[in-house]
């Protein structure tokens, strides 16, 4: 009796382990020096991402892609995008890098 | 009296509007309520002062998805992806060719292939991607961007565009949407609007309508006006599983890697999959949302939020040239009687800002509450209009009645 229980629990033990699948961070696209593309890492890894650098990761096994815009340091958890509202009313959720309308001639008047 | 103080005054006829004044104010708030909206239907009347709130309604009030979508994946193809390809435009055949290929294998809902057909480019490249999308499109359903008549001088009907469709048994989808188009100024060049299919064969309904069918999801939203949502606040996530291919030549051409890497094809089962390119230099549009960040988002992002839209059968909900004209008339007509039924001074200015106010006050809570859009700009111009009006008709009616009664009301 006691044998089968202990049975039991393992093998209860097993299925749980093979339900917990074991989150992962993949690098699917880098512009930031030290961090190749396919590159793995666990979801407490904390990443250095310099000013102007990118990197986009692949979460599994929730299957969900996310971008991580420099400068930055720390865990993917832990970083934000979303710019308080006030911080944007007051325009400083401006991106200084971005691209322009009309491609390479659109010049914005200050650049 | 204080300056703009709505003060109660004894009104000439037993405190009570006689008919004839309930004939009049009605026919006044439909003249002013016909006359605001024609114009504004007609893009002639001046945008309203809060104007410059419209896209800060949108941006500070839309939506932020709880968590990235998971049943839509982009799959976006820029400079880098292409390296080792002889040129950028149109993107290689033969590559895009394999790219499906090796999609459908990971078993997607659908693909959606948001480029540009218009033009023959290598003859076995062509063929290739003529045969890859044939064979795709017998397992998966299989939709290509389209162009029509309104892209100007080019072909309505494109001769390889239409091979794929017709030979490959595709569906097309056109890839056009829309800004604000306005008589009297410019516009801002934001991207807001759904496009509806061309009055001209072959006409076909918009990209995202057509992925959206193919999936058994087909919706038609209330309104022309693309229902546009926010990314998950958590880590940097994605609205929706993105991917920037990778390059898979070197420099001189020579073959480095698969054209899909293994480890996304387990995302892409089960999903549609959008592939849309992502330049730096093409394709490139502001929309609502760029009022904050000044940012520019590529067609095929666009694209797929509406497509999210359809999939959730979200509108933006907008009045009919009835209702609005109803509600115009309305406010018309009060702004009649209380010109007619009180004394206001300044002429109103007081009283017309203080409706300012209420309208744009209005149409902020209606759009957070119900995602509706208040008409504010005849609403602005209506009430000072009907006020003006009222306070004025007694000097009317002086001259046109036979006793020459003076009645109040004037400022």
């Amino acid at each position: 009796m006691r044998m089968s229980f202990t049975l039991a629990l393992a093998g209860a033990l097993l299925l749980a382990g093979a339900g917990m699948a074991v989150a992962g961070l993949e690098v699917t696209r880098s512009t930031a020096p030290g961090i190749k593309v396919g590159a793995k890492f666990n979801d407490e890894a904390i990443f250095e991402v310099p000013a102007g650098g990118e990197i986009e990761l692949l979460k599994t096994p929730q299957n969900t892609t996310h971008k991580i815009a420099g400068p930055y340091t720390g865990t993917l958890a832990k970083f934000a995008t979303a710019c308080p509202w006030w911080k944007a009313v007051v325009g400083s959720c401006k991106a200084p890098g971005d691209t322009k309308e009309g491609g390479t001639r659109g010049l914005r008047i200050g650049e | 009296m204080i300056e703009g103080r709505i003060s109660e005054t004894q009104f000439p006829f037993a405190g009570q509007p006689d008919r004839a004044t309930l004939i009049i104010g009605f026919a006044v708030s439909l003249i002013i309520a016909a006359f605001l909206v024609g114009i504004d239907r007609n893009g002639l009347l001046w945008e309203a002062p809060d104007r410059i709130t419209y896209d800060w309604r949108t941006y500070l009030f839309s939506e932020r998805a709880k968590a990235p979508r998971d049943d839509m994946v982009l799959i976006r193809v820029n400079e880098d992806s292409l390296t080792g390809y002889p040129y950028l435009s149109p993107i290689d055949r033969g590559m895009t060719a394999e790219l499906v290929r090796q999609i459908a294998e990971a078993q997607p809902a659908a693909i959606g292939l948001d480029f540009i057909f218009d033009r023959v480019t290598e003859p076995s490249k062509d063929n290739a991607l003529l045969a890859a999308l044939k064979d795709v499109n017998a397992r998966v359903p299989v939709i290509i961007g389209a162009v029509d008549e309104r892209s100007g001088s080019r072909d309505a009907a494109p001769l390889y565009q239409e091979r794929l469709i017709k030979d490959g048994g595709l569906r097309g989808g056109h890839i056009y949407f829309a800004t604000d188009q306005e008589r009297l100024s410019l516009g801002d060049q934001a991207v807001r609007f759904i496009v509806a299919p061309s009055p001209a064969p072959p006409a076909r309904p918009a990209f995202s309508q057509a992925l959206a069918d193919a999936v058994g999801k087909g919706f038609a939203p209330a309104s022309a006006l693309i229902y546009w949502r926010h990314s998950p606040t958590e880590a940097g996530a994605h609205f929706l599983p993105t991917f920037t291919l990778l390059p898979h030549r070197d420099a001189t051409g020579k073959r480095t890697g698969p054209v899909l890497p293994d480890s996304w094809r387990a995302v892409l089962r089960g999903k549609i999959v959008l592939i849309g390119g992502a330049f730096s230099d093409r394709d490139l549009h502001m929309t609502p949302l760029s009022v904050a960040t000044n940012g520019f988002v590529h067609g095929v992002e666009i694209h797929a939020q509406m497509l999210a839209q359809r999939l959730d059968k979200r509108s933006v909900y907008v009045m009919n040239w009835w209702q609005e004209f109803m509600l115009v008339a309305a406010v018309a007509g009060l702004g009649f009687f209380a010109g007619r039924l009180w004394r206001v001074s300044g002429d109103g200015w007081k009283t017309s800002a203080l409706a300012f106010v209420v309208f744009v006050s209005a149409s902020f809570g209606l759009f957070a509450a119900f995602s509706f859009i208040l008409p504010t700009a005849t609403l602005f111009f209506a009430w000072p209009a009907g006020l003006l009006t009222g306070q004025h008709m007694g000097w009317v009616t002086e001259r046109l009645g036979p006793s020459g009664t003076e009645t109040q009301g004037e400022a």
